[in-house]
Protein backbone atom coordinates (compact mmCIF):
# COMPACT_ATOMS: atom_id res chain seq x y z
CA UNK A 1 0.00 0.00 0.00
CA UNK A 2 1.15 3.65 -1.04
CA UNK A 3 2.67 5.35 1.71
CA UNK A 4 0.63 8.91 1.90
CA UNK A 5 2.48 12.11 1.04
CA UNK A 6 4.36 13.90 3.76
CA UNK A 7 2.09 17.01 3.89
CA UNK A 8 -1.17 14.86 4.47
CA UNK A 9 0.54 13.00 7.15
CA UNK A 10 1.44 16.09 8.30
CA UNK A 11 -2.32 17.03 8.43
CA UNK A 12 -3.59 13.79 9.77
CA UNK A 13 -1.30 13.67 12.56
CA UNK A 14 -2.22 17.71 13.75
CA UNK A 15 -6.21 16.51 13.75
CA UNK A 16 -5.89 13.63 15.56
CA UNK A 17 -5.24 15.95 18.37
CA UNK A 18 -8.76 16.79 19.78
CA UNK A 19 -7.59 20.28 20.33
CA UNK A 20 -7.26 21.34 16.26
CA UNK A 21 -10.55 19.80 15.50
CA UNK A 22 -13.41 21.82 15.37
CA UNK A 23 -16.40 21.79 17.72
CA UNK A 24 -19.38 20.35 17.69
CA UNK A 25 -22.88 21.93 17.40
CA UNK A 26 -23.35 23.42 20.85
CA UNK A 27 -26.54 24.01 22.65
CA UNK A 28 -27.29 26.74 21.06
CA UNK A 29 -26.22 25.49 17.26
CA UNK A 30 -28.45 22.67 18.44
CA UNK A 31 -31.58 25.08 19.79
CA UNK A 32 -31.36 27.11 16.65
CA UNK A 33 -31.17 23.95 14.53
CA UNK A 34 -34.52 22.44 16.40
CA UNK A 35 -36.22 26.25 15.20
CA UNK A 36 -35.29 26.22 12.29
CA UNK A 37 -35.65 22.70 10.84
CA UNK A 38 -38.21 21.30 13.34
CA UNK A 39 -40.75 24.60 15.30
CA UNK A 40 -40.58 26.67 12.41
CA UNK A 41 -41.31 23.89 9.57
CA UNK A 42 -43.93 22.21 11.68
CA UNK A 43 -45.84 25.39 12.42
CA UNK A 44 -45.56 26.76 8.75
CA UNK A 45 -47.14 23.77 7.84
CA UNK A 46 -49.70 23.39 10.08
CA UNK A 47 -50.65 26.77 9.13
CA UNK A 48 -50.62 26.26 5.45
CA UNK A 49 -52.71 23.62 5.64
CA UNK A 50 -55.35 24.85 8.02
CA UNK B 1 4.37 32.56 -1.97
CA UNK B 2 5.81 31.62 1.59
CA UNK B 3 5.54 27.52 1.98
CA UNK B 4 2.52 27.93 4.28
CA UNK B 5 1.11 29.82 1.64
CA UNK B 6 1.63 26.81 -1.14
CA UNK B 7 0.53 24.54 1.87
CA UNK B 8 -2.72 26.83 2.28
CA UNK B 9 -3.27 26.84 -1.55
CA UNK B 10 -2.79 23.23 -1.68
CA UNK B 11 -5.37 21.91 0.33
CA UNK B 12 -8.05 24.44 -0.36
CA UNK B 13 -8.20 22.84 -4.00
CA UNK B 14 -7.17 18.94 -2.57
CA UNK B 15 -9.76 16.71 -0.82
CA UNK B 16 -7.16 17.31 2.10
CA UNK B 17 -7.91 18.14 5.45
CA UNK B 18 -8.09 21.57 6.11
CA UNK B 19 -6.30 22.73 9.19
CA UNK B 20 -7.70 25.27 11.89
CA UNK B 21 -5.65 28.47 10.38
CA UNK B 22 -7.12 27.22 7.19
CA UNK B 23 -10.41 27.53 8.00
CA UNK B 24 -10.55 31.04 7.92
CA UNK B 25 -14.67 31.71 6.49
CA UNK B 26 -16.69 33.23 9.12
CA UNK B 27 -20.85 32.30 9.18
CA UNK B 28 -21.65 35.59 7.13
CA UNK B 29 -19.22 34.16 4.39
CA UNK B 30 -20.44 31.31 4.22
CA UNK B 31 -24.43 32.31 4.65
CA UNK B 32 -23.32 34.47 1.60
CA UNK B 33 -21.44 31.89 -0.52
CA UNK B 34 -24.41 29.32 0.36
CA UNK B 35 -26.93 31.92 -0.49
CA UNK B 36 -25.74 32.35 -3.84
CA UNK B 37 -25.19 28.59 -4.58
CA UNK B 38 -28.82 28.02 -3.75
CA UNK B 39 -30.63 30.74 -5.82
CA UNK B 40 -30.27 29.78 -9.45
CA UNK B 41 -32.70 28.72 -12.00
CA UNK B 42 -33.90 25.29 -10.44
CA UNK B 43 -35.63 27.91 -8.25
CA UNK B 44 -38.65 27.99 -10.47
CA UNK B 45 -38.40 24.97 -11.75
CA UNK B 46 -39.22 24.09 -8.03
CA UNK B 47 -41.53 26.54 -7.67
CA UNK B 48 -43.74 25.44 -10.25
CA UNK B 49 -44.01 22.06 -9.47
CA UNK B 50 -45.34 22.91 -6.48
CA UNK B 51 -47.75 25.55 -8.15
CA UNK B 52 -48.73 22.75 -10.16
CA UNK B 53 -50.44 21.08 -6.61
CA UNK B 54 -51.16 23.95 -4.24
CA UNK B 55 -52.30 27.07 -3.89
CA UNK B 56 -49.68 30.47 -2.93
CA UNK B 57 -50.74 30.10 0.51
CA UNK B 58 -50.49 26.23 0.39
CA UNK B 59 -47.14 26.35 -1.55
CA UNK B 60 -45.59 29.03 0.76
CA UNK B 61 -46.22 27.01 3.62
CA UNK B 62 -45.04 23.30 2.36
CA UNK B 63 -41.78 24.56 0.73
CA UNK B 64 -40.97 26.38 3.72
CA UNK B 65 -42.00 23.49 5.41
CA UNK B 66 -39.97 21.28 3.31
CA UNK B 67 -36.99 23.28 2.38
CA UNK B 68 -36.39 24.12 6.48
CA UNK B 69 -36.59 20.05 7.36
CA UNK B 70 -35.05 18.82 4.27
CA UNK B 71 -31.88 20.80 5.22
CA UNK B 72 -32.14 20.08 8.80
CA UNK B 73 -31.65 16.35 7.55
CA UNK B 74 -28.78 17.25 5.49
CA UNK B 75 -26.95 19.46 7.74
CA UNK B 76 -27.23 16.52 10.35
CA UNK B 77 -25.84 14.24 7.96
CA UNK B 78 -22.92 15.80 6.50
CA UNK B 79 -21.92 18.85 8.71
CA UNK B 80 -20.66 16.85 12.01
CA UNK B 81 -17.66 15.19 9.98
CA UNK B 82 -16.85 17.86 7.76
CA UNK B 83 -16.72 21.21 10.03
CA UNK B 84 -14.52 18.63 12.87
CA UNK B 85 -12.18 17.90 10.29
CA UNK B 86 -12.46 20.10 7.66
CA UNK B 87 -13.51 18.01 4.85
CA UNK B 88 -15.94 17.81 2.17
CA UNK B 89 -18.93 15.75 2.03
CA UNK B 90 -17.27 12.47 0.30
CA UNK B 91 -15.16 12.57 2.82
CA UNK B 92 -17.85 12.43 5.43
CA UNK B 93 -19.46 9.60 4.09
CA UNK B 94 -16.26 7.11 4.28
CA UNK B 95 -16.89 5.99 7.75
CA UNK B 96 -20.37 4.60 6.82
CA UNK B 97 -19.48 3.06 3.21
CA UNK B 98 -15.89 2.08 3.27
CA UNK B 99 -12.66 3.22 2.02
CA UNK B 100 -13.57 1.97 -1.61
CA UNK B 101 -17.73 1.62 -0.45
CA UNK B 102 -17.49 5.90 -1.07
CA UNK B 103 -17.93 5.74 -4.72
CA UNK B 104 -21.26 5.30 -4.23
CA UNK B 105 -21.74 8.44 -2.80
CA UNK B 106 -19.16 10.06 -5.12
CA UNK B 107 -20.48 8.94 -8.44
CA UNK B 108 -24.04 10.00 -6.90
CA UNK B 109 -22.53 13.67 -6.12
CA UNK B 110 -20.67 13.92 -9.37
CA UNK B 111 -23.97 12.71 -12.00
CA UNK B 112 -25.72 15.44 -9.90
CA UNK B 113 -23.56 18.15 -9.76
CA UNK B 114 -21.88 17.64 -13.58
CA UNK B 115 -25.64 17.11 -14.88
CA UNK B 116 -27.16 20.68 -12.63
CA UNK B 117 -24.25 22.15 -13.81
CA UNK B 118 -24.95 21.27 -17.22
CA UNK B 119 -28.27 22.81 -17.03
CA UNK B 120 -27.34 25.80 -15.45
CA UNK B 121 -25.40 27.01 -17.88
CA UNK B 122 -27.45 25.94 -20.91
CA UNK B 123 -29.80 28.23 -19.14
CA UNK B 124 -27.05 30.96 -18.36
CA UNK B 125 -26.28 30.58 -22.78
CA UNK B 126 -30.39 30.98 -23.30
CA UNK B 127 -31.05 33.70 -20.82
CA UNK B 128 -27.80 35.72 -22.08
CA UNK B 129 -29.05 35.49 -25.43
CA UNK B 130 -32.26 36.81 -24.72
CA UNK B 131 -30.68 39.42 -22.58
CA UNK B 132 -28.60 40.37 -25.38
CA UNK B 133 -32.18 40.49 -27.62
CA UNK B 134 -33.78 42.74 -25.24
CA UNK B 135 -31.54 45.13 -24.43
CA UNK B 136 -31.12 45.63 -28.85
CA UNK B 137 -27.83 43.93 -28.90
CA UNK B 138 -28.19 41.00 -31.05
CA UNK B 139 -31.66 40.07 -32.46
CA UNK B 140 -33.87 36.35 -32.09
CA UNK B 141 -32.16 35.46 -35.36
CA UNK B 142 -28.78 34.96 -34.08
CA UNK B 143 -29.38 33.63 -30.51
CA UNK B 144 -28.82 29.99 -32.21
CA UNK B 145 -24.93 31.50 -32.82
CA UNK B 146 -24.97 33.52 -29.40
CA UNK B 147 -26.60 30.61 -27.14
CA UNK B 148 -23.39 28.37 -27.85
CA UNK B 149 -21.33 31.15 -27.34
CA UNK B 150 -22.45 32.12 -23.63
CA UNK B 151 -22.33 29.14 -22.60
CA UNK B 152 -18.84 28.70 -23.76
CA UNK B 153 -17.62 31.95 -22.30
CA UNK B 154 -19.23 30.77 -19.15
CA UNK B 155 -17.27 27.42 -19.00
CA UNK B 156 -13.87 29.51 -19.19
CA UNK B 157 -15.27 32.22 -16.86
CA UNK B 158 -16.17 29.94 -14.36
CA UNK B 159 -12.81 28.21 -14.94
CA UNK B 160 -11.05 31.50 -14.26
CA UNK B 161 -12.88 32.35 -11.30
CA UNK B 162 -11.79 28.97 -9.52
CA UNK B 163 -8.47 29.06 -10.93
CA UNK B 164 -7.69 30.31 -7.10
CA UNK B 165 -10.39 27.69 -5.29
CA UNK B 166 -12.48 28.22 -2.59
CA UNK B 167 -11.00 32.38 -2.58
CA UNK B 168 -12.71 32.42 -6.41
CA UNK B 169 -16.05 31.21 -4.79
CA UNK B 170 -15.97 33.67 -2.12
CA UNK B 171 -15.38 36.44 -4.14
CA UNK B 172 -18.39 35.79 -6.77
CA UNK B 173 -20.57 35.09 -4.00
CA UNK B 174 -19.85 38.51 -2.50
CA UNK B 175 -20.59 40.23 -5.45
CA UNK B 176 -23.69 38.01 -6.93
CA UNK B 177 -25.50 38.03 -3.67
CA UNK B 178 -26.94 40.89 -4.83
CA UNK B 179 -29.22 38.61 -7.39
CA UNK B 180 -31.27 37.34 -4.38
CA UNK B 181 -32.43 40.71 -3.45
CA UNK B 182 -33.22 41.31 -7.59
CA UNK B 183 -35.32 38.07 -6.46
CA UNK B 184 -37.01 38.89 -3.47
CA UNK B 185 -37.80 42.31 -5.29
CA UNK B 186 -39.03 40.46 -8.27
CA UNK B 187 -41.43 38.22 -5.58
CA UNK B 188 -42.84 41.74 -4.50
CA UNK B 189 -43.72 42.64 -7.55
CA UNK B 190 -46.16 39.86 -8.63
CA UNK B 191 -47.40 39.70 -5.31
CA UNK B 192 -47.92 43.38 -4.96
CA UNK B 193 -49.06 43.21 -8.55
CA UNK B 194 -51.46 40.74 -9.01
CA UNK B 195 -52.50 40.02 -5.59
CA UNK B 196 -55.72 39.41 -5.97
CA UNK B 197 -55.45 36.89 -9.34
CA UNK B 198 -52.56 35.11 -6.89
CA UNK B 199 -55.21 34.87 -4.31
CA UNK B 200 -58.28 33.50 -6.42
CA UNK B 201 -55.24 30.73 -8.59
CA UNK B 202 -55.74 27.55 -8.51
CA UNK B 203 -53.19 25.33 -8.99
CA UNK B 204 -53.39 23.24 -12.54
CA UNK B 205 -52.95 19.31 -11.81
CA UNK B 206 -54.44 19.43 -7.87
CA UNK B 207 -55.22 15.94 -7.22
CA UNK B 208 -58.58 15.28 -5.88
CA UNK B 209 -56.45 14.49 -2.76
CA UNK B 210 -55.72 17.47 -0.71
CA UNK B 211 -53.15 15.52 1.50
CA UNK B 212 -51.68 14.56 -1.61
CA UNK B 213 -50.94 18.04 -3.01
CA UNK B 214 -49.70 19.12 -0.12
CA UNK B 215 -47.42 16.41 1.18
CA UNK B 216 -45.70 16.71 -2.39
CA UNK B 217 -45.01 19.95 -1.85
CA UNK B 218 -43.30 19.23 1.05
CA UNK B 219 -42.06 16.09 -1.05
CA UNK B 220 -40.46 18.65 -3.13
CA UNK B 221 -38.85 20.60 -0.60
CA UNK B 222 -37.52 18.15 0.92
CA UNK B 223 -36.10 16.68 -2.19
CA UNK B 224 -34.37 20.04 -3.09
CA UNK B 225 -33.06 20.44 0.31
CA UNK B 226 -31.31 16.78 0.68
CA UNK B 227 -29.80 17.40 -3.13
CA UNK B 228 -27.43 20.22 -0.96
CA UNK B 229 -25.77 17.32 0.46
CA UNK B 230 -22.24 17.67 -2.15
CA UNK B 231 -22.16 21.50 -2.01
CA UNK B 232 -22.35 21.64 2.31
CA UNK B 233 -19.43 19.91 2.82
CA UNK B 234 -16.93 21.86 0.20
CA UNK B 235 -18.29 24.71 1.26
CA UNK B 236 -19.00 24.32 5.27
CA UNK B 237 -14.99 23.27 5.85
CA UNK B 238 -13.99 26.63 5.15
CA UNK B 239 -15.64 27.15 8.76
CA UNK B 240 -13.66 26.85 11.52
CA UNK B 241 -16.46 24.58 13.68
CA UNK B 242 -19.87 23.16 13.35
CA UNK B 243 -21.31 26.09 15.53
CA UNK B 244 -20.33 28.48 12.37
CA UNK B 245 -22.12 26.39 10.02
CA UNK B 246 -25.06 24.98 10.83
CA UNK B 247 -27.25 28.01 10.96
CA UNK B 248 -25.48 29.41 8.10
CA UNK B 249 -26.37 26.58 6.12
CA UNK B 250 -30.41 25.95 7.52
CA UNK B 251 -30.60 29.78 6.23
CA UNK B 252 -28.38 30.17 3.01
CA UNK B 253 -29.73 27.01 1.13
CA UNK B 254 -32.71 26.37 2.96
CA UNK B 255 -34.40 29.83 3.45
CA UNK B 256 -33.15 31.17 0.05
CA UNK B 257 -34.17 28.38 -1.98
CA UNK B 258 -37.77 28.36 -0.34
CA UNK B 259 -37.70 31.64 -0.58
CA UNK B 260 -36.71 32.25 -4.36
CA UNK B 261 -38.96 29.06 -5.28
CA UNK B 262 -42.02 31.13 -3.98
CA UNK B 263 -41.43 33.39 -7.42
CA UNK B 264 -41.80 30.17 -9.34
CA UNK B 265 -45.15 29.17 -7.61
CA UNK B 266 -46.66 32.63 -7.96
CA UNK B 267 -45.19 32.68 -11.51
CA UNK B 268 -47.05 29.46 -12.89
CA UNK B 269 -50.44 30.38 -10.75
CA UNK B 270 -51.04 34.16 -12.30
CA UNK B 271 -49.65 33.78 -15.49
CA UNK B 272 -49.13 29.92 -16.36
CA UNK B 273 -45.23 30.33 -16.88
CA UNK B 274 -42.31 30.50 -13.75
CA UNK B 275 -39.34 31.98 -15.82
CA UNK B 276 -39.74 35.12 -14.61
CA UNK B 277 -37.72 36.66 -17.70
CA UNK B 278 -41.10 35.64 -19.06
CA UNK B 279 -43.84 37.10 -16.85
CA UNK B 280 -42.08 40.13 -15.33
CA UNK B 281 -42.18 41.38 -19.10
CA UNK B 282 -45.94 40.77 -18.82
CA UNK B 283 -46.17 42.37 -15.44
CA UNK B 284 -43.72 44.96 -15.44
CA UNK B 285 -43.02 45.73 -19.07
CA UNK B 286 -39.43 45.41 -20.74
CA UNK B 287 -37.28 46.92 -18.50
CA UNK B 288 -38.58 44.82 -15.65
CA UNK B 289 -37.82 41.54 -18.27
CA UNK B 290 -34.13 43.29 -18.58
CA UNK B 291 -33.44 43.13 -15.08
CA UNK B 292 -34.92 39.78 -14.38
CA UNK B 293 -32.47 38.03 -17.30
CA UNK B 294 -29.25 39.80 -15.58
CA UNK B 295 -30.84 38.62 -12.76
CA UNK B 296 -31.33 34.77 -14.07
CA UNK B 297 -28.38 35.27 -15.96
CA UNK B 298 -25.85 36.20 -13.01
CA UNK B 299 -27.82 33.40 -10.41
CA UNK B 300 -27.02 30.45 -12.70
CA UNK B 301 -23.21 31.38 -12.72
CA UNK B 302 -23.05 32.07 -9.29
CA UNK B 303 -24.38 28.25 -8.58
CA UNK B 304 -22.03 27.32 -11.41
CA UNK B 305 -19.01 28.11 -9.97
CA UNK B 306 -19.76 26.42 -6.56
CA UNK B 307 -20.83 23.54 -7.81
CA UNK B 308 -18.09 23.06 -9.96
CA UNK B 309 -15.78 23.63 -6.85
CA UNK B 310 -17.54 20.78 -5.27
CA UNK B 311 -17.21 18.00 -7.91
CA UNK B 312 -13.73 19.08 -8.36
CA UNK B 313 -12.86 18.52 -4.55
CA UNK B 314 -14.62 15.52 -4.70
CA UNK B 315 -12.42 13.99 -7.84
CA UNK B 316 -9.83 14.26 -5.74
CA UNK B 317 -10.20 11.26 -3.49
CA UNK B 318 -9.67 9.35 -6.84
CA UNK B 319 -6.32 7.81 -6.98
CA UNK B 320 -6.22 9.04 -10.70
CA UNK B 321 -7.36 12.89 -9.52
CA UNK B 322 -5.56 12.83 -6.51
CA UNK B 323 -2.04 14.46 -7.89
CA UNK B 324 -3.02 16.29 -11.49
CA UNK B 325 -2.86 19.96 -11.56
CA UNK B 326 -6.09 21.92 -10.08
CA UNK B 327 -7.00 23.51 -13.42
CA UNK B 328 -6.19 20.22 -15.19
CA UNK B 329 -8.82 18.67 -12.82
CA UNK B 330 -11.26 21.89 -14.08
CA UNK B 331 -10.44 21.52 -17.87
CA UNK B 332 -11.44 17.61 -16.95
CA UNK B 333 -14.73 18.79 -15.35
CA UNK B 334 -15.77 21.80 -17.72
CA UNK B 335 -14.99 20.34 -21.03
CA UNK B 336 -17.60 17.49 -20.69
CA UNK B 337 -20.13 20.75 -19.63
CA UNK B 338 -18.81 22.90 -22.42
CA UNK B 339 -19.50 20.00 -25.24
CA UNK B 340 -22.47 19.26 -24.16
CA UNK B 341 -23.63 22.76 -23.91
CA UNK B 342 -22.21 23.54 -27.79
CA UNK B 343 -23.04 20.01 -29.15
CA UNK B 344 -26.25 18.98 -27.84
CA UNK B 345 -27.70 21.38 -25.46
CA UNK B 346 -31.36 20.67 -26.46
CA UNK B 347 -31.03 17.13 -26.12
CA UNK B 348 -29.41 17.01 -23.11
CA UNK B 349 -32.82 18.90 -21.74
CA UNK B 350 -35.05 16.71 -23.16
CA UNK B 351 -33.41 13.61 -21.70
CA UNK B 352 -31.20 14.35 -19.26
CA UNK B 353 -33.85 15.80 -16.68
CA UNK B 354 -35.28 12.69 -16.16
CA UNK B 355 -31.99 11.01 -15.46
CA UNK B 356 -31.52 13.72 -12.93
CA UNK B 357 -34.43 12.73 -11.09
CA UNK B 358 -33.28 9.62 -10.57
CA UNK B 359 -30.06 10.70 -9.05
CA UNK B 360 -31.91 12.99 -6.98
CA UNK B 361 -33.76 10.09 -5.42
CA UNK B 362 -30.08 8.55 -3.61
CA UNK B 363 -29.35 11.78 -1.34
CA UNK B 364 -32.05 10.92 1.27
CA UNK B 365 -30.96 7.52 2.23
CA UNK B 366 -27.45 8.26 2.14
CA UNK B 367 -28.25 11.50 4.50
CA UNK B 368 -30.18 8.12 6.47
CA UNK B 369 -27.30 6.15 6.36
CA UNK B 370 -24.96 9.14 7.93
CA UNK B 371 -26.95 10.32 10.76
CA UNK B 372 -27.27 6.51 12.09
CA UNK B 373 -24.03 5.92 11.84
CA UNK B 374 -22.66 8.99 12.96
CA UNK B 375 -24.82 9.78 15.99
CA UNK B 376 -26.60 6.18 16.80
CA UNK B 377 -23.76 3.54 15.88
CA UNK B 378 -20.43 5.73 16.29
CA UNK B 379 -21.18 8.42 19.09
CA UNK B 380 -19.73 10.87 17.13
CA UNK B 381 -15.99 8.92 17.15
CA UNK B 382 -14.32 9.10 13.77
CA UNK B 383 -11.34 7.82 13.15
CA UNK B 384 -9.26 10.67 10.93
CA UNK B 385 -6.54 8.58 9.62
CA UNK B 386 -9.18 5.80 7.99
CA UNK B 387 -10.98 8.73 6.43
CA UNK B 388 -7.61 9.37 4.16
CA UNK B 389 -5.19 6.23 5.03
CA UNK B 390 -6.37 2.95 3.12
CA UNK B 391 -3.51 0.85 5.11
CA UNK B 392 -5.60 2.40 8.14
CA UNK B 393 -8.19 -0.89 8.50
CA UNK B 394 -10.90 0.88 10.69
CA UNK B 395 -13.18 1.87 7.16
CA UNK B 396 -11.72 -1.16 5.21
CA UNK B 397 -14.60 -3.32 6.14
CA UNK B 398 -14.99 -6.26 3.22
CA UNK B 399 -12.53 -5.64 0.66
CA UNK B 400 -12.94 -1.29 1.29
CA UNK B 401 -16.81 -1.75 0.81
CA UNK B 402 -19.78 -1.74 4.13
CA UNK B 403 -22.40 -3.85 2.66
CA UNK B 404 -24.82 -2.39 5.77
CA UNK B 405 -24.47 0.77 3.18
CA UNK B 406 -24.87 -0.86 0.00
CA UNK B 407 -27.79 -2.65 0.96
CA UNK B 408 -29.12 0.08 2.85
CA UNK B 409 -28.66 2.33 -0.01
CA UNK B 410 -30.48 -0.16 -2.26
CA UNK B 411 -33.23 -0.36 -0.11
CA UNK B 412 -33.69 3.45 0.35
CA UNK B 413 -34.01 3.95 -3.16
CA UNK B 414 -35.70 1.21 -4.24
CA UNK B 415 -38.61 2.38 -1.52
CA UNK B 416 -38.93 5.67 -2.17
CA UNK B 417 -39.24 4.79 -6.24
CA UNK B 418 -41.85 2.59 -5.11
CA UNK B 419 -44.03 5.24 -3.03
CA UNK B 420 -43.31 8.03 -5.48
CA UNK B 421 -42.38 7.52 -8.89
CA UNK B 422 -39.96 10.83 -9.53
CA UNK B 423 -40.62 11.25 -13.13
CA UNK B 424 -44.67 10.95 -13.16
CA UNK B 425 -45.54 11.55 -9.48
CA UNK B 426 -47.63 8.11 -9.81
CA UNK B 427 -47.65 7.24 -5.61
CA UNK B 428 -48.30 3.78 -3.87
CA UNK B 429 -48.76 4.14 0.12
CA UNK B 430 -48.14 4.45 2.54
CA UNK B 431 -47.45 7.96 0.34
CA UNK B 432 -49.08 10.65 0.86
CA UNK B 433 -48.58 9.88 4.77
CA UNK B 434 -45.23 10.17 4.81
CA UNK B 435 -43.20 12.28 2.07
CA UNK B 436 -41.24 9.69 -0.16
CA UNK B 437 -37.64 11.24 0.89
CA UNK B 438 -38.29 10.40 4.65
CA UNK B 439 -39.71 7.26 3.96
CA UNK B 440 -36.48 6.18 1.94
CA UNK B 441 -33.83 7.84 5.00
CA UNK B 442 -36.47 6.05 7.49
CA UNK B 443 -36.01 2.49 5.29
CA UNK B 444 -32.16 2.95 4.70
CA UNK B 445 -31.48 3.72 8.41
CA UNK B 446 -33.51 0.43 9.20
CA UNK B 447 -31.56 -1.33 6.85
CA UNK B 448 -27.81 0.00 7.88
CA UNK B 449 -28.95 0.00 11.49
CA UNK B 450 -29.91 -3.45 11.10
CA UNK B 451 -27.03 -4.76 9.29
CA UNK B 452 -24.36 -3.81 11.00
CA UNK B 453 -25.88 -4.87 14.41
CA UNK B 454 -26.28 -7.89 13.06
CA UNK B 455 -23.50 -8.46 10.83
CA UNK B 456 -20.78 -6.07 10.83
CA UNK B 457 -20.16 -4.92 14.34
CA UNK B 458 -19.79 -8.67 15.21
CA UNK B 459 -17.31 -9.16 12.39
CA UNK B 460 -14.95 -6.43 14.13
CA UNK B 461 -15.47 -4.28 11.27
CA UNK B 462 -16.24 -0.73 11.08
CA UNK B 463 -14.31 0.15 14.19
CA UNK B 464 -17.32 0.39 15.72
CA UNK B 465 -17.84 0.72 19.35
CA UNK B 466 -17.76 -2.33 20.73
CA UNK B 467 -21.32 -3.77 22.44
CA UNK B 468 -20.85 -5.58 25.99
CA UNK B 469 -21.94 -8.65 23.59
CA UNK B 470 -19.14 -8.47 21.28
CA UNK B 471 -17.20 -8.14 24.36
CA UNK B 472 -17.93 -11.13 25.84
CA UNK B 473 -17.81 -13.00 22.83
CA UNK B 474 -14.95 -12.08 22.26
CA UNK B 475 -13.06 -13.12 25.76
CA UNK B 476 -15.09 -16.54 25.44
CA UNK B 477 -13.20 -17.15 22.30
CA UNK B 478 -9.63 -15.75 23.65
CA UNK B 479 -7.59 -18.93 23.60
CA UNK B 480 -6.15 -19.30 27.25
CA UNK B 481 -1.85 -18.44 27.02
Amino acid sequence: MRALPLELEQRIALLEEEQNQGADFDTATWFWLIILGIIIPVAVAVWGWA
Amino acid sequence: MTKHNVAEAVADTSAWPLLPAERVWGSWQLLIALTTAGAATWCYIIGEYVGYYLNFRQGFAALTAGCMFGMLITVLAALPICCRFGVDSIASSKPAFGTKGWVIPASLQFLSILGWNCLLLIFFGKSTAQFLVAVGLTTPAHSGIVEPCATLFACVLVMLLLLRGSGGVDRVAKILVAHVFVGLWMLYIIVNERWDDLAMAKPAQASADPVWNFVTGLELGIAASLSWWPYIGAMSRMVPNGKKAAVPAMLGLGGSVAALSLIGVAGVLVLKVSDPSEWLRTVGGPTYAIISLAFVTAANLGTAVAGIYCSALGLRHYKVFEEISWKVLLVIIITPIAIIGLAIPNLFFNNFSAFLGFIGVGFAPLCGIQITDYYLLRRGKINVRGLFDESEPVYRYWKGVNPAAVLAMIAGVASYIYVLNPLTFASNAPYPLIPASILAAVVASGVFLLVTRLVVIPSGKGGYPKTEKVYQAEEHSTPPI
